[in-house]
């Protein structure tokens, strides 16, 4: 499986880089992190990562505001998001079909299995709705 | 995004439940039999010459029956305007005949009107008293003029007292009415501001949590196994990360019970619900449940996640008192309190460890528990009785003689 590129936009910037380590540690993907949320759009064009994890409370502006913005420009809309939030519980989870806005979430303090199952599972259902890979 | 959820205070339960902090049903039906001991004394000891004794009899008979019949309606049933209003204008006017039939108008047993003042005062605010006051004072001066030939000046005097008093009446029970719901209020103001704190503080520390847990994780990657006390630090950082972060899920519970949609609930289904929420739980716990379940109760005003909420509790601290397996009971039925309410009980009883004595009242303090070992927070009936105090439910937790828990959950119906 080739390397999964991964932008991760938190204004934690200790979280951000923690989890750019482990996450490049696994072998699978190439991360890169951005800590302000205006910031998110230009870094997600440059990068063009294959998903982006985006916190959601940040002072500058807020994930769903990030994620708006990103759905909104042609060149980013495709990439999947997953939401990185400290406001909801894992069982909310369950109840919210763990999603915002159409967007899977996580509920932090989040392993980096669970992170990496998340992602690997939203890559895989993004293949599938746009059919198989051309090489 | 998180979704807006309406707050529904227990303010609109603080409805009228008689000054002295009993059923309104109780209240009404109480002061009614002194009135009908006025009119037995009438028609009993004063014979008229209109009515023969059987006739006397009889009415009265009616009358008595009429207030004995009102215990078995309703509590519901006393706020309605369609309901109320006659009953006092039948109070009124039984009250009046009796004292023409017997020839009493001019007397002090005037005085009964007060009892219907205070009738009207209790329903309503003090419009309904001034309104029963204008009722009383016309129905009561003409009769008194049509039936009698006073024409001393002090009977006069009896029009504005009547009127006065129940002006008093009136807007002592609404002080009293409103004391009662500004208190309410500010709990569910303390309420929210604490829950407020609450997630503030749950999203604070769950940033640094998740900090920490990244860098637990690196770490143990890192450690490998070169050295094994390094990796029992690890382990038991990693545990220390997991365990804080229940206590904040904790705390996020109690932020989002400020945040109740109270709708009309059959208990019942939400009591399937938990159950079935929690089958695999407790039949891997061998845990026989045994269901007894009264049909045809009424609803419940209810946040339904946060009552399932409640319940599942209970049955996993059903499930972890009996390791072993065992039974657990679920019991719904109606009844009747000591104060004449209607009420819904839950009972959830289990044949498992009982709960140590010492650690019985205290059970619903916070950080209270006897799990920790097992990574309890001791938060859990903390939240249970936070969320059934808002939703004006009680709870009470006693040991069964032959061992095990019995919880008793107490809904307004």
């Amino acid at each position: 499986m080739a390397v999964k590129k991964i932008l991760i936009v938190d204004d934690e910037a200790g979280f951000a880089r923690l989890l750019k380590l482990n996450l490049e540690e696994t072998g699978k993907f190439e991360v890169q992190t951005e800590n302000k949320g205006s910031h998110a759009l230009n870094s997600a064009r440059s990068f063009k990562p294959d998903l982006i994890l985006l916190d959601i409370i940040m002072p500058d502006m807020d994930g769903s505001e990030v994620a708006n913005r990103l759905k909104s420009d042609p060149a980013t809309r495709h990439i999947p998001i997953l939401f990185l939030t400290a406001l909801v519980k894992n069982e909310e989870i369950n109840t919210k079909s763990g999603t915002i806005g159409g967007h899977l979430f996580l509920a932090k303090p989040v392993t980096t299995e669970d992170i990496v199952r998340s992602i690997e599972n939203t890559l895989k259902e993004e293949s599938e709705k746009s059919g198989p890979e051309l090489v | 995004m998180e979704q807006a959820r309406s707050i529904d205070p227990p303010v609109a339960t603080a409805e009228l439940q008689g000054i002295f902090d009993i059923s309104k049903k109780s209240t009404v039906i109480g002061l009614r039999w002194p009135v009908v001991l006025v009119c037995a004394y009438l028609l009993f000891y004063s014979p008229s010459p209109w009515l023969s004794p059987t006739t006397s009899h009889i009415l009265l008979l009616l009358y008595i029956l009429s207030n004995a019949v009102l215990h078995r309606f309703e509590e519901g049933l006393f706020e309605s305007p369609y309901f109320y209003i006659p009953l006092v204008m039948f109070d009124t006017l039984f009250l009046t005949t009796s004292m023409i039939l017997t020839q009493r108008v001019g007397t002090d047993f005037y005085l009964t009107y007060f009892l219907i003042i205070i009738l009207c005062s209790l329903w309503q605010d003090l419009r309904w008293s001034i309104m029963a006051a204008i009722f009383v004072n016309i129905l009561y001066g003409y009769v008194l003029f049509k039936t009698t030939e006073i024409y001393d000046w002090s009977v006069y005097l009896r029009f504005p007292f009547l009127f006065v008093t129940s002006l008093f009446y009136g807007y002592f029970a609404q002080m009293v009415r409103a004391g009662k719901i500004t208190k309410e209020q500010a709990e569910v103001e303390r309420w929210k501001a604490v829950a407020n704190l609450s997630a503030g503080v749950a999203h604070e520390v769950k940033n640094p949590l998740a900090i920490l847990l990244q860098g637990v994780e690196y770490l143990s990657k890192k450690v490998g196994s070169q050295d094994p006390d390094l990796n029992l630090v690890v382990t038991e950082m990693e545990e220390a990360v997991h365990r804080a972060n229940s206590v904040i899920r904790g705390m996020m519970d109690f932020a989002s019970i400020a945040q109740l949609s109270m709708v009309p609930e059959y208990l019942n289904i939400i009591i399937e619900r938990s159950l079935l929420l929690l089958k695999n739980q407790l039949d891997r716990s061998h845990v026989e449940v045994i269901r007894e379940l009264g049909p045809d109760l009424p609803q419940v005003r209810g946040d339904r996640p946060r009552l399932e909420q409640v319940f599942i509790n209970l049955f996993m601290n059903a499930a972890e008192a009996q390791p072993g397996g065992g039974r657990l009971w679920v019991r719904t039925y109606r009844q009747e309190t000591s104060a004449g309410n209607r009420v819904l009980i839950a009972d959830v009883e289990n044949d498992g460890k009982s709960i140590p004595q010492e650690n019985l009242a205290r059970v619903f303090d916070p950080f209270v528990t006897t799990k920790r070992i097992i990574g309890g927070t001791g938060l859990g009936l903390s939240i249970v009785k936070n969320i059934l105090d808002m939703h004006n439910a009680e709870i009470q937790i006693r040991n069964r003689e032959n061992g095990g828990v019995k919880v008793t959950l107490q809904f307004p119906a």
